[in-house]
């Protein structure tokens, strides 16, 4: 008779231990809630078991909060500012070679022997004064430059213009090319970055 | 004017960040807190909760309205998930032995008290770092963070029925590991 008893005791408390978690969060039923209740009352095992779980939660309810040490907001401006910066520097990087090669073959088709006005005047004039070229020549040859040189000055007169540009085309050419490493190294430097960036952050997404 | 969560969202939708922004300051420390008791590691809940909002910022249209909160946290928890996943492929340190920031005591607390405080805390961390993920899952959002039912199983994707048995089995575990270390008051011990 009490083995009996205790067999329907023990298989009311396997029930019962179960259902205190959903007791104490207040989620049985009327009629499972009516027999937690009174096997409860009579049970000093399942009081015990009730006592420790309310008590772990306790100590849950307790656990501080943690402050994360930086704030998670997004922010847009870096990723998209990076991105319009690429093509402006790669569009001043091509404009920079532009002039230069500009420069290069001006220069070796003797655009900067005078000064715009000067050329306009002379290539109105060249016609009459296609014969007259080779005299010129002559002079030039010699180390002489005269300011009356510049108002004889034509198309294929090479010697004579190359001595009137030398000032100021040659430190022209050079800085552009400088310019043209520059910002290719700075460019290429920023798209390796930004690649390499890139397959980092989608390897964390 | 402060807009609700739902309010927020739909502005976000039309790509408002500022919008967005404001979401995350308000559920950021939650967000961490779970990523931090899931990983048990600060350095990895601060990955997994970027990488949480970042990921919820780009799918904000797949926010289908309703519990953002719950949204969110379920992101969070899939990013603690695949971190568990990668910790597991190449373990480094082991989840209990990572100690948290340490706080400073709250003027309200005895020196005394905030160490034995602080040494439960450290306990707890280690008892929930034993549990099943899912179970710890469960109880993380139930008794730290304190949500619903009905919320935790919008968090994790299941039934009524899974979350009370997940909490159920959960804090069982958590407290025979406590009793174990007799962590708990004498009187809980079993077989007594
Ligand atoms: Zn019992």
């Amino acid at each position: 008779m009490w083995t009996v008893f205790g067999r329907f005791k023990r298989d009311n408390c396997s029930k019962t231990k179960l259902r205190l978690s959903a007791y104490m969060d207040q989620r049985l039923s009327p009629q499972a809630l009516d027999e937690v209740e009174s096997h409860l009352v009579a049970c000093h095992s399942c009081q015990k078991e009730l006592g420790s779980l309310q008590t772990t939660v306790a100590l849950l309810h307790r656990l501080p909060e943690m402050l994360p040490l930086r704030s998670f907001r997004i922010a847009q401006v870096e990723p998209s500012r990076r991105r319009t910066a690429m093509p402006l520097l790669r569009l001043a990087t091509a404009a920079t070679a532009v002039l230069l090669v500009m420069a290069f073959t001006a220069d070796l088709t003797n655009l900067f022997a005078t000064s715009p006005s000067s050329i306009g005047q002379d290539w109105g004039a060249s016609d009459g004064r296609d014969t007259e070229s080779p005299t010129v020549e002559n002079q030039t040859n010699s180390g002489q430059i005269t300011s009356d040189n510049e108002g004889d000055l034509g198309p294929g007169s090479e010697e004579h213009l190359d001595a009137t540009e030398a000032g100021w085309v040659r430190p022209l050419e050079y800085s552009l090319a400088g310019l043209v490493i520059i910002l290719g190294g700075v460019a290429s430097g920023l798209w390796l970055k930004s690649k390499s960036k890139g397959s980092e952050k989608q390897r964390k997404t | 004017m402060k807009l609700d969560d739902s309010e927020l969202a739909e502005s976000c939708k039309r790509g408002d960040l500022d919008s967005f922004n404001e979401l995350v300051e308000r559920y950021q420390k939650m967000a961490y807190n779970l990523a931090l008791r899931m990983l048990g590691d600060p350095s990895a809940a601060e990955d997994a909760t970027q990488d949480a909002f970042f990921s919820a910022w780009k799918n904000i249209r797949g926010f289908r309205g309703g519990n953002f909160r719950a949204w969110l946290l379920q992101i969070t928890a899939n990013n603690c998930r695949d971190q568990l996943r990668k910790l597991k492929r190449h373990p480094s340190i082991p989840l209990e032995s990572l100690p948290f920031e340490p706080q400073a005591p709250p003027s309200s607390e005895s020196p005394e008290n905030y160490v034995l405080q602080r040494e439960i805390s450290e306990q707890i961390k280690d008892g929930l770092a034993s549990l099943p993920s899912e179970q710890r899952l469960a109880v993380i959002l139930c008794d730290i963070q304190g949500l619903s039912y009905e919320e935790i199983a919008k968090v994790m994707g299941c039934s009524l029925g899974t979350v009370r048995s997940r909490i159920s089995r959960g804090r069982a575990q958590l407290r025979n590991y406590l009793l174990q270390r007799e962590l708990l008051p004498q009187e809980f011990r079993l077989n007594k």
